[in-house]
């Protein structure tokens, strides 16, 4: 191939091709897109979501603390409470962005990661909703029928909380994936402390929420072994996903 | 947790519970993670996850067989949690006080004389077995099976080693003192106590015994010659016990336990049961219980409408089922205003508000009984994200121009923003600028050049947060790394030029500052910020359909030039598909790199890039398939230089 060929290929990191197709699927929906800070201070990221000041969340070994007590935020979840301290229902809003874990890394684990929240907050939401969104979702990001289903799970923000699978039912799915059920991530129910803390009235409003993560999703679409390549700026990893146009 | 089958079997009647896989699998679906299914023997040992919540009720065979009668609607056979407490008579030589602020919140005890310390009876012994406890003798034993029963740990000392006074032994519960340390069980050097831990202690002679809620000490340790002992059944605050058992860096089934909150009327059950199970298999007589602290908390009778919880799960159960559902669950319940007050029974500790309710029937009708429904049209509130589509336009430009895409870390080894407990010294910063990072990404990429068919240079930009001291700025970076003997820096500078360039054109002329050595860094959060709101998204390119990643070869590559005149009419295309044909299956690469034409012929140069996935390849292999390419060429007339 012709160097300047070659200058014409276009890649697009699975990264930004994911966001890209999440954020696609949920603005035609009617969903904005929300934004916050990497550095989140304690009450967003922790006391707002109603995870209690003892809970071993917080804990030296989960959360990497900053000196003067803010936090590198460990999940995007505190967007939904900036976005409804400064928005009335109805709220219909994704956020993609990155997050940080103090763990030890390996090939399932790393210490940044993105995720993406998912919240909707309205007077007449329900977990019937949540699945229903999840499938429309899944179809659009795999490109296949799917299967939703919910397992019991617990995360402080949410009551009822769930355990999310998903089974792709078309052979237009990656093969690995037809026909086998996968775990997605947690999902549920708004807390209505949760509602409450962002100035939200839970005995007239309910929602459900999510947060899953891109690298997994990406990881599941294209048949990534690791989650590491995502972040190392490893051209050889990029240049395998080539642009539609 | 790990379960026997065998020990749940015993809290129903016989043959009433259903095999263990149809138990793991109804958990899973109704309660929480069963990991895996072992046999033992005859046994099925069931490696249950219990969720955070579930822990205080859960972490026993007698919750997981609680929760398996729940789900598949069978009653109980035995369950020690409803038999009456009675924790009589009272001990007259023996002494229990708890301070006020110490972590402990109740303690009870009980004094048994005339006991044999001696082996297990057989069924004890495989009933620990089978969840991979060790058999140490018959008291220690029987205490950790009234644990893995019921949940409440205890502990029993040898009571002949307590100092009596008057003819009373005396257990305190406080907080301890500074130069204070015990020696714990199977350890030989003692332990510093920390002046936030509490302990047990022989209050006659002012010993710590324990630490309490983590482990026993050596002082009163039960041994073969024990004969009277004193049973300790208490609950302790799960905030304090995690920070000692933190602070110890030792972490016990009983720390676990008490660090989810036992209930507080858990301890009285554990120690009834634990004294009926010592006296019948090591003999002894009781000489009595002695008590300190309360059991005040219970559970709130919660204001429950069947209508609220069916528009939460968005199901249409019928009230007649949810009730049968809080039977189920041993929940109590009295009709009130348009619904029901619902109080769950002392061990849930997570029953609460109407949602936890909701969830609770959600989970016993079924959540695979809840179909899927649209969301509620609405007028669409959606507004755009300026931030999100303005780097989005950035991404397609620069990609459009050549350039890559690449995400680098966040977590560096200096910067302006210190992280207090990082894990690595080499990550225990945030980035203050992204073009540390994209420097690195170079070097790295360079090698790879030939691999990656950029013979020219590597072109790649990142779009992240960077972090100073009083804000977080979005900066966009680009990087060029041209390749040797390619006139470096004015080409370099040429390819920085075209990224400013293609900026300028989004953002204004004048907007993005000079480059810098290879690179071009800008605060492009700010030059966002300064436009006008787009009034829609743009539609985007995507990856390709149909991508499926092939995993890199951890192997080197061997790059190869390739030069001939082509035969007359014999074009580049046809030049490379000779080449592929016959290169072997180790070519991954063939780029054309020079074309001239002399006298009405082509001379065509490529670079032939192999590797391998399974080995590091020799020069003879490679020389072997050139030897072969050649060949094949001059065989089809063409000249090779």
């Amino acid at each position: 191939m012709d160097e300047k060929d070659k200058r014409k290929e276009r890649y697009i990191h699975p990264l930004t091709g994911a966001i890209r197709e999440i954020a696609a699927i949920f603005t035609d929906m009617g969903f904005s897109i929300a934004g916050g800070p990497e550095i989140e201070d304690e009450w967003h990221n922790f006391d707002a979501l109603n995870v209690p000041k003892d809970h071993p969340a917080r804990d030296m070994q989960d959360t990497f603390w900053l000196p003067d007590g803010r936090v590198m935020r460990t999940h995007t979840s505190p967007v939904q409470i900036r976005w409804m301290q400064e928005h009335e229902p109805p709220i219909r809003i994704i956020s993609p962005g990155k997050c940080y874990r103090n763990e030890a890394t390996d090939i399932t684990h790393e210490a940044q990661f993105y995720q993406f929240e998912c919240l909707v907050v309205d007077e007449d939401i329900t977990l019937a909703h949540l699945k229903g969104t999840l499938s429309v979702f899944f179809e659009n990001f795999f490109g296949s029928d799917v299967d939703v289903r919910f397992r019991p799970g617990f995360f402080p923000f949410v009551e009822p909380g769930v355990e999310v699978d998903m089974r792709l039912m078309s052979n237009t799915a990656p093969k690995k994936l037809q026909n086998k059920w996968v775990e997605m991530g947690g999902a549920g129910m708004v807390h209505p402390n949760v509602l409450n803390n962002a100035g939200i009235d839970s005995q007239k409003y309910q929602g459900f929420a999510w947060g899953f993560g891109i690298e997994r999703a990406a990881m599941l679409k294209w048949g990534i072994d690791g989650v590491r390549l995502f972040h190392t700026g490893d051209l050889r990893f990029v240049h395998q996903f080539k642009s539609s146009i | 947790m790990k379960i026997s089958y065998d020990w749940m079997k015993t809290f129903f009647k016989e043959d009433a519970l259903p095999p263990a896989e149809e138990v793991s699998e109804k958990l899973i679906f109704g309660a929480f993670e069963i990991e895996g299914v072992e046999k033992i023997g005859n046994d099925y040992v069931l490696d249950a996850d219990v969720l955070p919540n579930r822990t205080s009720d859960c972490l026993s065979h007698r919750g997981i067989a609680h929760e398996v009668s729940a789900l598949f609607d069978i009653k109980l056979a035995r369950d020690p949690l409803r038999e009456a407490v009675v924790l009589e008579p009272r001990a007259d030589e023996l002494f229990v006080s708890v301070q006020k602020d110490s972590s402990c919140t109740y303690y009870g005890a009980a004094l048994l004389k005339g006991v044999e310390v001696k082996d297990s009876p057989d069924w004890l012994k495989r009933r620990l077995g089978a969840i991979g406890q060790k058999s140490i003798n018959n008291v220690v034993d029987a205490t950790n099976y009234v644990m893995f029963e019921l949940g409440q740990p205890l502990h029993a000392f040898d009571a002949s080693k307590l100092k009596t006074q008057d003819g009373r032994s005396a257990i305190g519960v406080r907080v301890a003192r500074g130069r204070e340390s015990i020696t714990l069980l199977g350890e030989e050097m003692p332990r510093e106590l920390g002046l936030e831990m509490t302990v047990i202690t022989d209050t006659n002679a002012d010993v710590p015994l324990a630490i309490a809620g983590v482990k026993g000490g050596v002082h009163a340790e039960v041994d073969s010659g024990t004969t009277a002992i004193v049973l300790e059944s208490a609950r302790f605050d799960p905030v304090a016990t995690r920070k000692t058992s933190q602070a110890l860096k030792l972490r016990t089934d009983a720390s676990a336990r008490f660090e989810n909150d036992i209930p507080d009327r858990l301890p009285a059950v554990g120690l009834q049961v634990a004294t009926s199970l010592i006296l019948e298999i090591a003999g002894g007589t009781l000489a009595g219980f002695a008590c300190d602290g309360e059991a005040a908390r219970t559970n709130p009778a919660v204001a429950v409408l069947p209508k609220e919880v069916n528009a939460l799960l968005g199901a249409d159960i019928p009230e007649k089922e949810m009730l049968r559902i809080f039977d189920r669950l041993e929940f109590a319940y009295e009709a009130a205003e348009d619904g029901y007050t619902v109080t769950a029974p002392f061990e849930r500790l997570d029953v609460r508000i109407p949602e936890d309710i909701a969830e609770e029937v959600g989970r016993l009708y079924g959540y695979t009984n809840i179909k899927s429904k649209p969301l509620p049209n609405r007028d669409s509130t959606m507004v755009v994200n300026k931030e999100h589509y303005f780097s989005e336009r950035i991404r397609v430009l620069l990609t459009e121009a050549g350039f890559t895409e690449v995400f680098t870390y966040s977590l560096v080894d200096k910067g302006d923003v210190a992280l207090a407990n990082a894990f690595a010294s080499d990550k225990d910063h945030v980035r203050t600028d992204l073009k540390t990072g994209m420097l690195e990404a170079l070097k790295k990429n360079e090698p790879y050049m030939p691999l990656l068919g950029l013979y020219e240079a590597v072109r790649i930009f990142e779009i992240g947060k960077i972090f100073k001291t009083d804000r977080e700025e979005l900066h966009l970076c680009i990087g060029v790394r041209v390749a040797e003997n390619k006139k470096r820096e004015p080409k370099t500078r040429e390819e920085l030029e075209k990224g400013k360039w293609i900026l300028e054109q989004v953002f204004g002329a004048g907007t993005i500052p000079e480059p810098d050595g290879e690179i071009l860094e800008c605060d492009v959060g700010a030059l966002i910020e300064k436009m006008d709101s787009p009034k829609q998204y743009e539609d985007v390119p995507t990856i390709a359909e149909g991508i499926a990643y092939q995993p890199l070869s951890p192997y080197p590559f061997v790059l190869r030039d390739i030069a001939f005149w082509a035969p007359e009419g014999t074009g580049v295309k046809e030049s490379e598909e000779v080449i592929r044909a016959h290169a072997s299956g180790l070519l991954v690469r063939c780029d054309l790199f020079d074309t001239f034409i002399k006298e009405g012929r082509a001379s065509y140069a490529f670079h032939l890039v192999f590797q391998s996935h399974e080995k590091t390849l020799s020069d003879e292999e490679v020389n072997k398939v050139m030897e072969k390419v050649e060949k094949v060429l001059v065989g089809a007339g063409f000249a090779v230089r």
